[in-house]
């Protein structure tokens, strides 16, 4: 069962990177506690957690040269060479392939509409050969992960153009957006926009959208090291040990791959609800990592905490019983690391998502009462990206429907002026209503996180 | 025709039994069987319970689940339930019927049995069935055609159920939530027949790895032998249990007729023996052949009676309230059905079809399926020659105009049962599409 990442746009590139590289540092660099019982055991468990990670994501090489390499299942995609030629060029344990890239010489300036109206079809007929290739390198591919920013014109334009591509094309296969959210403050002055047209294209085609915001992710990296300036580098880093965190082998109940479309289908089987949020309890800086010791209990605790108040990281942690409540449809909890005490997991879940707290924060009015499974438990006891024991909550809940209100505001009083309209107009195929029908698009989207 | 033949191709008919986990018989049961030996006829009635038990299901049978259930009913619940099995099925010998249900040891009915046992082997084509149906692990097939059987089907069920009970539970309280619900399942649906299609579409490409790494030669269950050598024993096992299997088919379709030749001659055994016992044959039987059908026949006419006349009532009521509900639309101007109103009416139309479907569903109707005709055919001759042979004139007219009386009087509730049958058929087609005809409008206002 295998994921193939595809990589647009400067951003979905460097997080595409970062992934490989935390998938590919937590599976070959992993080494068992000296202090360790029942060795074989764990060596065992190593190796084939291993394997399975190999076959999801990387293959090998066609012909015989080479042939120990592994080539990541990715697909690299940016209207301009800079960064993809970086990445094509580095040594790592793993490469990308060169066969695997498209770039071009002019970027999309920032411009949904340039990106979708013009440089995605101007692409489409040898990318469709390269996805086409690539799949057939896989047994059986369970899901398309698309990287991408919702800021840029390559990321956002030229990702939703692909996104209703691979949707029109591969109809069985799942697909996951991994979105990134730009910076509230700004780093584009059309990215208002841009978040607007490509959520609605998302949403049409897409089955999944796993939201990260920038804005998240720069605290959380002021907090882990408070006095380095914060790059890019550090967020992408965040993100790709995020994703890892559940795209690694994990085993459900009845031995159950976790497979990213089994995934996604207990998360967003629903329409209307397939924005997902992804925490982690804990994050840890690497250096604090080698002191400190980690209890289930607590993590449980923590992330139970996270979830209805709508944190993003277990430290500074509102404890409060009051202030926001977050409802959520649907959680997928991924436990990674040895079980310390004589409780089993799902004995821990089950007392710290009661069946009050799940009346609480997961029964929603538009359901009339709970989902048929809202809480889904991946475990895996070898432990993940040095984290001696960790967990990830992917949830489908309110939370970033509240953001989106907020951006869509500020979006209206730039339509309303028209402002910058003239730039999306100029290309073919787009009319303003296409801004009107997505800004009418969201907010209904809004309406009905709301009405939960 | 030489008696080791005789005897070689009732052990392979025993054998083709025994492949087929049907409990062990030896062809020396069967010929203590023809001369109606004490013991013998345990054994034929549970090789007659595991035929008609095959018959039913179609598939391998699973012995000791079978021996269970043998064993819990007890010899007079057994027998009976073979006596109205096989009445279902056709067979019209009245002998059988007036077998005494116990298996005392000295029971003398083991040559009765084994006559209906030839008829259903006659009849119904076992050996066929078998042939067709001996698919082993060693086909390809064998995985696709088992692998709904293997499916613990009372688990899907509970499964569907807690679905359904979710939707259902919800639906009553408010069309928005029914919907969103509905939408929900239906998007795991999809998702889970995509996982579905993935995996399939993997076997396709493994299949098509072996086929292209091997140029064809192998295929992939040869492929797994040599990887696992440690199995192949288990594998040729199974192999040398087919090829006698097969062997023994084919030596049964070579040299079908001394079978039913050594059948005959059971059937002038019995001949013989019923001119020995005729000074004293006056016993009365209370449970003879055309008590049991007729009693069994006037219950389904009588059921068939009940079933119209409900679903006439059910009709009526479905549509007086439909009346009902499109006046009260028509007049109040509302434009809108009653929430409550309208989920008892589709509750209303759902029960009804379901009862239908019950009825059409129901294995004792199933009377008109199997062709009467044929069976009087094939058993009618032997019958009458049996009773030629066995009684004086006086007696054989009596017979004679009694067997044309019942087969008359037969034919004529079959004949009726089946008019019964079609015309609620009919009525009830033409009813469930005018009424959800009618219903779609009632929805349609609805929805305004």
């Amino acid at each position: 069962m295998s994921i193939i990442t595809v990589q647009i746009g400067q951003c979905g590139n460097q997080i595409g990177e970062k992934l490989f590289d935390t998938i590919i540092s937590d599976s070959l660099e992993f080494k068992p506690n000296k202090n360790q019982t029942n060795l074989n055991y764990y060596k065992t468990l190593n190796e084939n957690y291993v394997e399975d990670c190999k076959e999801r994501f990387f293959s090998y090489c066609d012909n015989s040269y080479r042939q120990d390499k592994l080539y990541a299942r990715s697909i690299l995609v940016d209207m301009e060479s800079k960064v993809v030629g970086k990445l094509l060029n580095q040594e790592s344990n793993y490469i990308f392939r060169s066969s695997n890239s498209y770039t071009q010489k002019k970027g999309s300036g920032n411009n949904w509409s340039y990106g979708y109206c013009i440089n995605a079809p101007k692409s489409s007929q040898k990318i469709e050969d390269i996805i086409r290739k690539e799949t057939e390198r896989c047994d059986r591919l369970s899901s398309f992960l698309i990287c991408m920013s919702m800021a840029g014109g390559t990321g956002s334009g030229v990702g939703s153009y692909y996104t209703e591509f691979l949707r029109d094309n591969y109809p069985r296969t799942s697909l996951v957006n991994t979105c990134v959210w730009p910076f509230s403050t700004g780093e584009v002055i059309l990215q208002n926009y841009n978040f607007l047209l490509t959520l609605n294209k998302l949403y049409e085609n897409s089955d999944a959208i796993i939201l990260l915001e920038n804005d998240i992710l720069h605290q959380i990296c002021k907090r882990l090291s408070p006095h380095k300036e914060i790059t890019f580098d550090d967020l992408n880093r965040i993100i790709g040990h995020k994703l890892a965190s559940i795209l690694q082998p994990c085993l459900g109940d009845g031995q159950q791959n976790n497979y990213l479309n089994q995934v996604i289908t207990d998360l967003c089987s629903h329409n209307d609800y397939k924005l997902l949020s992804l925490n982690n309890v804990p994050i840890m800086s690497q250096q604090s990592i080698d002191y400190s010791t980690f209890k289930w209990n607590s993590l449980y605790k923590n992330a139970r905490q996270l979830l209805y108040t709508g944190g993003y990281m277990d430290e500074g942690l509102k404890w409060g019983l009051d202030g926001v409540s977050n409802k959520t449809l649907a959680l997928s909890l991924f436990a990674r690391g040895l079980n310390d005490s004589d409780f089993e997991h799902t004995d821990l879940v089950n007392g710290f998502f009661d069946k009050t707290y799940m009346n609480k924060h997961f029964s929603t009015k538009a359901f009339g009462g709970l989902w048929p499974c809202p809480l889904k438990l991946w475990q895996q006891s070898r432990p993940f990206n040095n984290y001696e024991k960790s967990l990830s909550l992917l949830s489908n809940s309110q939370l970033p429907a509240f953001k989106i209100d907020m951006l869509i505001e500020k979006a209206w009083k730039m339509f309303s002026s028209k402002a910058y309209l003239h730039q999306y107009i100029r290309y073919k195929g787009f009319k303003e209503e296409n801004l009107l029908n997505a800004f009418i698009f969201t907010e209904k989207l809004v309406k009905n996180y709301k009405n939960l | 025709m030489s008696q080791i033949q005789v005897k070689q191709i009732i052990s392979s008919f025993c054998k083709i039994l025994e492949y087929f986990n049907f409990s062990k018989i030896t062809p020396e049961d069967l010929r203590l069987a023809k001369f109606n030996k004490p013991n013998a006829a345990p054994k034929m009635w549970k090789l007659l319970f595991e035929l008609v038990n095959y018959l039913k299901t179609r598939n391998k049978l699973d012995n000791q689940l079978i021996s269970n259930e043998f064993d819990s009913l007890g010899p007079e619940k057994v027998v009976k339930f073979l006596k109205e099995e096989l009445l279902k099925l056709g067979y019209s010998c009245d002998d059988f019927f007036k077998l005494k249900s116990s298996f005392d040891e000295n029971d003398t009915s083991s040559r009765e049995i084994l006559i209906s046992i030839g008829w259903l082997i006659s009849s119904y084509e076992i050996i066929k069935l078998f042939i067709a149906n001996s698919n082993s692990l060693l086909d390809e097939e064998y995985f696709k055609e088992n692998a709904l059987m293997a499916m613990n089907l009372s688990e899907v069920k509970k499964e569907v159920d807690i679905s359904k009970s979710h939707i259902m539970s919800s639906s009553s309280k408010d069309l928005y939530i029914y919907l969103n619900n509905l939408k929900l399942f239906d998007g795991t649906f999809k998702n889970n027949l995509n996982s579905l299609h993935s995996c399939l579409s993997e076997k396709v490409s493994l299949t098509h790895k072996v086929h292209s790494e091997t140029s064809g030669s192998f295929s992939c269950l040869e492929l797994h032998l040599l990887k696992n050598p440690d199995q192949i024993e288990k594998y040729e096992k199974i192999l040398e249990k087919k090829i006698e299997v097969q062997n023994n088919f084919l030596l049964w379709i070579k040299n079908e007729e001394p079978f039913w030749t050594w059948m005959e001659s059971v059937l002038d055994e019995k001949i013989s023996e019923n001119e020995l016992n005729l000074i004293n044959s006056d016993e009365v039987n209370t449970e003879s052949f055309d008590y049991l059908f007729a009693q069994v026949l006037n219950e389904n006419v009588n059921k068939a009676k009940k079933v119209e006349c409900e679903f006439d009532k059910n009709v009526k009521k479905l549509e007086d309230l439909q009346h009902d509900i499109k006046s009260k639309i028509y007049s109040d101007k509302q434009q809108e059905l009653d929430r409550q109103q309208l989920t008892s009416l589709k509750h209303f139309e759902k029960e009804i079809i379901q009862k239908f479907q019950n009825i059409l569903l129901d294995d004792n109707l199933g009377y008109s399926k199997c062709n009467n005709r044929s069976i009087s055919d094939t058993f009618e001759p032997r019958l009458n020659y049996i009773q030629n042979k066995s009684t004086n004139d006086s007696q054989k007219i009596k017979n004679m105009t009694n067997i044309t009386e019942i087969n008359r009087k037969l034919d004529e509730k079959v004949k009726c049962l089946e008019n019964i049958f079609d015309k609620l058929k009919q009525t009830a087609t033409t009813k469930c599409e005018q009424i959800s005809s009618e219903l779609e409008d009632c929805y349609v206002v609805y929805n305004e």
